[in-house]
């Protein structure tokens, strides 16, 4: 079980500022919904968490990038 | 002729094509290897994020400048292209990460398998030669005949044939776009191609794109089948390689 940081799609306003910024690549754009984005769980390094990670620091709305965990398999 | 007339007969010309460019993407994209789906990827991408969504910016300069809006239509439509083009460009570099053939999409920009094949570079330095003329040769060379005419038909066919979920999503989720961009290229020519002399450079644009697309899916096909490019011939003898005589003075 590892920390990452999640999209929340509700409050995401799709602009693609986070894909810019990941350092790993871990933004991606969303294999369900056209012109969302998601983050690889696998890919992600979490960077400090939120508030602290590149993806959030230029996320220009609040509460789009939020904590998760990931188990490794789903 | 009227402008809508004229695309009539650009549609019945393209026929044809559109028909062989299915047929063809069905034959060469029904079973591909991974490394095969990379090099369809990375070629891809090459046409979409460097050259539309960056280098295609000269298209800007086919629009009149008219301080009373009166194409401000086809503005529109040039923004929300480009937009779309940047975006499918993160598709294809998206999938060629998902897939682990890249770590990120800084890569591709120097991978050996995305820099482009003769033919498929030759038609997308024409794509950006079109932003030297008016902007109904360009709409008629770009979004009428490649996008609206036979592109579709790419798109149909990958999207029936490829199997592999990540590869097929990323031309699903262009089907849309694609579509609108046809339209673009429909409404431009039927609204503003109306005089003898544009109607005339917008069939010659078509006819280009058409012959050059058709070189392109050669390379392309190769390419992606075997990884190697269609010999060209030896240049070896030419006279522009002959040793350069000395400037005499």
């Amino acid at each position: 079980m590892k920390n990452v940081l999640v999209i929340d799609q509700k409050v995401c306003i799709d602009c693609g500022a986070c894909r810019e910024t990941c350092p790993f690549s871990a933004v991606v754009c969303a294999s369900t919904i056209k012109h969302h984005y998601e983050i690889l769980p696998d890919r992600c390094h979490w960077c400090a968490g939120p508030g602290k990670a590149p993806c959030d620091v230029y996320c220009p709305v609040p509460g789009a990038i939020v904590a998760g965990t990931y188990d490794g398999a789903s | 002729m009227r402008g809508k007339d004229f695309f009539r007969e650009m549609e019945a010309l393209a026929k044809p094509l559109a028909k062989q460019t299915y047929e063809s993407t069905c034959e060469s994209y029904s079973s591909l290897s991974d490394d095969q789906a990379f090099r369809l990827l990375a070629q891809l991408w090459f046409i979409e994020a460097p050259v539309l969504g960056n280098y295609a910016r000269n298209w800007w300069n086919t629009i009149p400048r008219d301080p009373t809006g009166k194409y401000r239509d086809v503005e529109m439509f040039l923004s929300r292209q480009l937009y779309d083009e940047s975006r499918h460009g993160k598709l294809y570099a998206d999938a060629c990460i998902r897939k682990g053939f890249v770590q990120s999409d800084q890569e591709l920009w120097t991978h050996p398998y995305a820099k482009p094949v003769p033919g498929w570079l030759n038609f997308t330095m024409w794509l950006e030669h079109l932003g030297g003329f008016n902007f109904t040769t360009l709409y008629a060379g770009e979004q009428m005949a490649s996008e609206c005419l036979t592109f579709p038909q790419l798109l149909k066919g990958a999207i029936e044939v490829i199997k592999d979920p990540i590869v097929r999503w990323v031309f699903e989720a262009q089907w849309d776009e694609e579509a609108f961009h046809g339209m673009m290229g429909r409404y431009v020519v039927t609204k503003y191609c109306q005089s003898q002399v544009q109607q005339d450079e917008a069939a010659w644009a078509a006819q280009t794109t058409w012959r050059l697309l058709g070189e392109a899916a050669i390379d392309l096909n190769k390419f992606i089948k075997d990884g190697d490019v269609t010999p060209r011939p030896a240049i070896k003898n030419d006279p522009a390689l002959r040793k350069p005589r000395r400037l005499s003075g």
